[in-house]
């Protein structure tokens, strides 16, 4: 006599499903950890400076965000909706150091190193400013109290290598002489005794000069990254304009 | 038979057809770029308005504008002139928002302040979203009707930092 199972197919079911679900599970979670929304619009804005530089700038346009980075040490940062939070051991200075050189970096390779002039190449030339991103702390880092000034910053990038070719200072800047960056930076040296953490907002934003018919002459000027003060952008930058997107 | 006039007549035509032709592309590769930096402009328009809004609903007191450069910002509906009585006969509301049934709303636009139809312009290159916040600020204009146009701020010299006051739901230049 023959005796139907149909139990035996629905526990094959079930167990299918329940593997089913935790690879969707673990897949998603790898996803997130990936960040891949970070990736995709840096290689997107990368992408666009490439091809801008190539062309002659009427037939591409930039397509780059600012990122808003809340540098974390376990709390939130209270101004803030952050796109990215880069999470830091709030008692390390040298960490929190390692977070701004980073993103100082990621946006001078984005904007092309120098070597790719992206700006708007018109009749009269042209000049701006790209935000990379808007920096803010948190308040477990605030609390701190960090006396880290520009200069004690700067010394860090001349002395931690970015990797093994280079330092952070001479990657972003092409030197491995302090005294000389400061020398031909006012803007450097106007803040030198100045506080890097506090609980303003702070920008990295690169610049482009563009000469005068179509770049031709007038020379082209691509700023490396500089870390300022949002509310001082106006005065030490001096940009006319903006070409990230917010 | 004198024929002096007739090469000449001939050259001028092709001449004038030359012209009507190179003024037309000119006229269209004008237009081209200033669809573009319309489009541009629209886009940072639009950036910055999500952005503007998202600080709001995120609890943010803060918040800063970079572009569109000399762009405006304003908060609808809004009386159209500073010093006219209140009344309900006064407040425009752009068509962007009332025909999708919003009653309050904010909005990122261009105006070249040439006529005084504010609505009309965020209609025409603009951008809105719906949220209950006011902007606080009086812009001015080159008007000789009024000279100040209210709940607006001009978005210039960037970064525009705007103070965000929650509890009366605010927005107003830092």
């Amino acid at each position: 006599m023959k005796i139907e199972k149909k139990g035996e197919i629905t526990t094959t079911q079930i167990v299918m499903i329940i593997v089913l679900i935790v690879s969707f599970i673990v897949i998603l979670y790898f996803f997130y950890r990936l960040n891949l929304g970070e990736t995709n619009n840096t290689e997107i804005c990368h992408n666009s400076v490439v091809l801008k530089s190539k062309s002659s700038g009427i037939a591409s346009a930039l397509d780059c965000r600012t990122d808003y980075i809340c540098i974390s040490g376990g709390g939130k940062c209270k101004d803030m909706d952050p796109t990215i939070t880069v999470k830091v051991d709030s008692n390390n200075k040298k960490e929190i150091m390692k977070a701004i050189a980073d993103k100082m970096t990621k946006c001078w390779w984005v904007f092309g190193e120098g070597k790719l002039n992206y700006g708007d190449k018109g009749l009269l030339g042209s000049n701006g400013c790209a935000l990379c991103s808007v920096v803010e702390f948190d308040n477990k880092i605030l609390d701190k109290g960090y006396d880290i000034t520009y200069a004690d910053f700067y010394n860090y990038l001349s002395k931690v290598k970015k990797d093994n070719a280079q330092t952070y200072l001479k990657y972003l800047y092409n030197t491995y002489d302090l005294a000389n960056l400061e020398k031909n930076s006012p803007a450097l040296k106007n803040n030198i005794d100045k506080k890097i953490i506090t609980d303003n907002k702070y920008a990295i934003v690169t610049s482009f000069n563009t000469g005068w018919f179509l770049g031709f002459f007038g020379g082209n000027k691509l700023t490396p990254p500089a870390y300022v003060k949002t509310s001082q952008m106006p005065s030490e930058l001096k940009c006319s304009g903006f070409i990230t997107k917010a | 038979m004198n024929k002096r006039g007739f090469l000449l007549g001939e050259e001028t035509v092709k001449i004038v057809l030359s012209l009507i032709a190179i003024i037309f592309l000119i006229f269209f590769i004008v237009s081209l770029y200033n669809n573009y930096s319309k489009n541009k402009g629209l886009e940072y328009a639009k950036d910055s308005l999500n952005h503007l809004i998202d600080e709001i609903n995120s609890g943010s007191s803060q918040v800063e504008i970079y572009n569109p450069n000399e762009w405006y910002l304003s908060s609808f509906p809004k009386h159209l002139y500073y010093n006219l009585p209140s009344s309900g006969s006064d407040l425009i509301i752009p068509k962007m928002c009332s025909s999708v049934g919003w009653k309050k709303c904010i909005c990122i636009y261009k105006w070249n302040k040439k006529g005084i139809d504010v609505s009309k312009a965020v209609d025409n290159t603009g951008i809105c979203r719906q949220n209950d916040f006011s902007v606080k600020g009086v812009s001015t204009t080159s008007s000789n009707i009024q000279g100040k146009v209210m709940n607006t701020i001009e978005i210039k010299n960037p970064p525009l930092l705007l103070s965000i006051n929650q509890e009366d739901k605010i927005i107003q230049k830092q």
